[in-house]
């Protein structure tokens, strides 16, 4: 099985390529998170409403989880299946700070990711002491989740039965008005969380992880520390995962155990890993800009129910058509996949039928997927495919 | 001592729905690689079910029965020829089967709307019928769970270890190629399983129905309480079920006595911790050892 990244495989074949795509790929990130950081101040100047600062937070956020759950879940194999649980412990010390005096910021957000982490400390340490199998691990995460449910509504210290009210935090004036301070800070988040993917992926740990997701046991006698290499990434996983749940607190500033410790997070950051792709730190976040974008536009319509329905129908087509996700489908044929995007993208917003940008995107990466799972002899005569497909 | 011996009952009768409720999961997920977190909502189905009889017919909850199990067998038979067309693998199972609960969550919602629903009082004698023992009362409802468990987890274990076909499907999970070739169809076993699995859960998701009230949300509820029952009780061990279930409703009912309601419901996530960490192979042996794909 290929677990090498595709630049490894690539930069020993041409050396002068692998140069300009080392350079590449910082320079990339660096634009979009240029161009992103630009959108509060310019959102007036460039005619955006300011819709879409509330909706680049919603992204930035589920970017975030999706990444912090891959880095341990999609790398190592172990999926979590109960990942609420750590974004919802950050989410109550936020709850349980700004309860009775105004918390600062840069208070909540550090004391967010030190209670997930503790909290993961201590169920990794459960799970992994004693070899535990992937099935049991994902179920006992889910369980322990439902649980959190019971144990937040009952536990008097924590704010036990009620809802809990988030008042403001105190943050720096530079910031701007609540909105822009929650996209900067979940920018903050979103960056550090890809970065530490990508990180965890070319260091030993990410090579550990995925020699443990191929065969453990195999990993373990080639003497990869297993334990402790699943306990670093739970543990790295779960503080940015706690981090963003502090700073969502502030976001929805309405805080209720079943809504907290739901099934909503847990099951969407393994729709948006799945359906992006687990073994690549970018999968997450092509995940969760689809997904994400779209239960925008559903949420829209009015269709809660139905949104259900197609996640649960997206879900399924996930695991029985496309394993590997968009992108391991897009590493094989680039530019099928990345042109299809660009037409309908392009013609969406030229002609305004999507209605929004927001649609746009939706339409073009649902056009983008369409274009991948469709079988390679659909492409077969024309010649651009062909080249592209070669490499596959 | 009264008292003590009326908890004791009371846990007991209840330890018979945990077994009815988990023995399905147990089966499905040691003997057909299928980890069915659909099983939850198929037990919410089948309360659903027999609230929507009872109330607009105004049939007798017990009869509803006569519905319910069919009905859960011919779902769950469903599910598995789903599971053996795609060949999923067992995460796939998972991932697909919270697909499939995610879209009968939202049916329910649906068409029974957000709100708690229960079966009127008037409409639905059983739930308050008892017999006396004595000083002690034992509900007619618990009880038939309590039987419906005892023959359930009797011929699964009868059917797995006394019965040709329960040999054959031991073997197809152990070694499939060589049963195989030892001319097994293990498909056609698989429906057996799934059959039973699906007639046991109908069968607890009705007593659910008779006993407590519904919500659309609430199938997730007894994923602790299950995954407990199944991992003390070793994977696919009906005897084992049956057992850790009575224990766990035990340990359950007398915490909700002496201590509180609420840590009750904490008792299987403690016993579930206390298992991972010192026997997570389970305290009862599972009946097929499957090697780590």
């Amino acid at each position: 099985m290929i677990t090498a990244t595709p630049e490894v495989s690539s930069s020993a074949a041409a050396p002068s390529r692998a140069r300009r795509r080392a350079w590449s790929g910082p320079l990339v990130a660096g634009v979009a998170i240029l161009a992103l950081a630009a959108v509060p101040r310019l959102q007036d100047g460039l005619g955006f409403s300011a819709y879409y600062v509330v909706f680049g937070y919603t992204l930035l956020f589920w970017i975030t989880q999706a990444s912090s759950w891959n880095l341990f879940s999609g790398f190592s194999g172990y999926r979590v299946f109960g990942h609420g649980l750590f974004y919802g412990a950050g989410v109550y010390v936020t709850a349980n700070l700004a309860r009775e005096t105004e918390a600062s910021l840069f208070l909540v957000l550090p004391l967010g990711a030190l209670a997930s982490a503790l909290l993961a400390l201590a169920v990794g340490w459960i799970v992994f002491r004693r070899g535990l199998t992937h099935e049991v691990f994902a179920l006992f995460t889910f369980a322990l989740a439902v649980a959190m449910v019971v144990v937040a509504r009952n536990v008097e210290a924590i704010g036990g039965g009620g809802v809990l009210m988030v008042r403001n935090l105190k943050y720096p004036e530079w910031l701007g008005s609540i909105n822009d301070m929650l996209f900067y800070v979940a920018l903050l988040l979103a960056v550090l969380a890809v970065a530490s993917a990508w990180l965890v992926q070319r260091s030993r740990l990410g090579i550990g992880l995925a020699a443990i997701r191929d065969d453990e046991r195999v990993a373990e006698a080639l003497g990869v520390p297993t334990f402790r290499y699943k306990l670093t990434a739970l543990v790295l996983s779960a503080a940015l995962a706690g981090a963003s749940g502090a700073l969502n607190a502030v976001a929805i500033s309405f805080i209720e155990p079943e809504a907290t410790f739901g099934i909503q997070v847990s099951v969407f950051v393994v729709l948006m890993s799945l359906i992006g792709g687990q073994r690549h730190w970018a999968g997450p976040i092509l995940g969760a800009v689809l997904i994400t974008a779209l239960s925008d536009r559903l949420t829209g319509l009015g269709a809660s129910e139905l949104s259900q329905v197609l996640m649960a129908a997206l879900l399924i087509f996930v695991v029985i058509r496309f394993q590997g996700g968009i992108l391991e489908r897009l590493f094989a044929v680039p530019v099928r996949g990345w042109s299809a995007f660009v037409i309908v993208f392009a013609v969406l917003l030229g002609t305004g039928w999507a209605g929004s940008l927001i649609g746009a995107l939706v339409f073009a990466m649902i056009a983008m997927m369409v274009a991948l799972v469709l079988p390679d002899s659909l492409f077969r005569r024309f010649s651009v495919f062909r080249k592209a497909s070669r490499h596959a | 001592m009264r008292q003590i011996v009326q908890i004791a009952i009371s846990g007991v009768l209840l330890g018979g729905l945990y077994a009815t409720l988990s023995l399905g999961f147990s089966l499905t997920w040691g003997l057909l690689r299928t980890i069915n977190f659909a099983h939850f909502s198929f037990a919410l189905l089948a309360g659903y079910t027999t609230y929507a009889l009872t109330t607009t017919f105004g049939i007798d909850p017990l009869v509803t029965l006569a519905v319910t199990v069919p009905g859960g067998v011919v779902v769950s038979l469903g599910l598995q020829w789903f599971v053996a067309r795609f060949r999923l693998n067992v995460f796939g199972t998972l991932i697909a089967t919270f697909g499939l609960l995610l879209a009968l969550e939202a049916a329910m919602s649906t068409i029974w709307q957000q709100d708690i629903r229960r079966i009127p009082g008037e409409q639905n004698p059983w739930a308050s019928a008892v017999i006396s023992l004595g000083p002690f009362t034992v509900p007619v409802v618990q009880l038939l769970s309590l039987v419906a468990a005892v023959v359930f987890c009797g011929f699964g274990w009868w059917l797995l270890h006394r019965s040709r076909a329960g040999h054959a499907i031991r073997a197809s999970v152990e070694d499939p190629a060589m049963a195989r070739a030892f001319g097994i169809d293990a498909a056609r076993l698989g429906y057996l399983i799934a059959a039973l699995s699906g007639a046991s859960v109908a069968v607890a998701g009705s007593v659910i129905g008779i006993l407590y009230s519904l919500s659309p949300s609430s199938a997730l509820t007894w994923v602790p309480i299950t995954l407990a029952v199944v991992l003390l009780g070793g994977l696919a061990n009906p005897l084992g079920v049956g057992v850790a279930a009575v224990v766990l409703a035990l340990a359950e009912s007398f915490t909700r006595q002496f201590a509180s309601p609420s840590l009750a419901q904490l008792v299987a996530l403690a016993v579930l911790v206390v298992v991972l960490l010192f026997r997570p192979q389970g305290v009862f042996p599972a009946t097929v050892q499957v090697g780590q794909p």
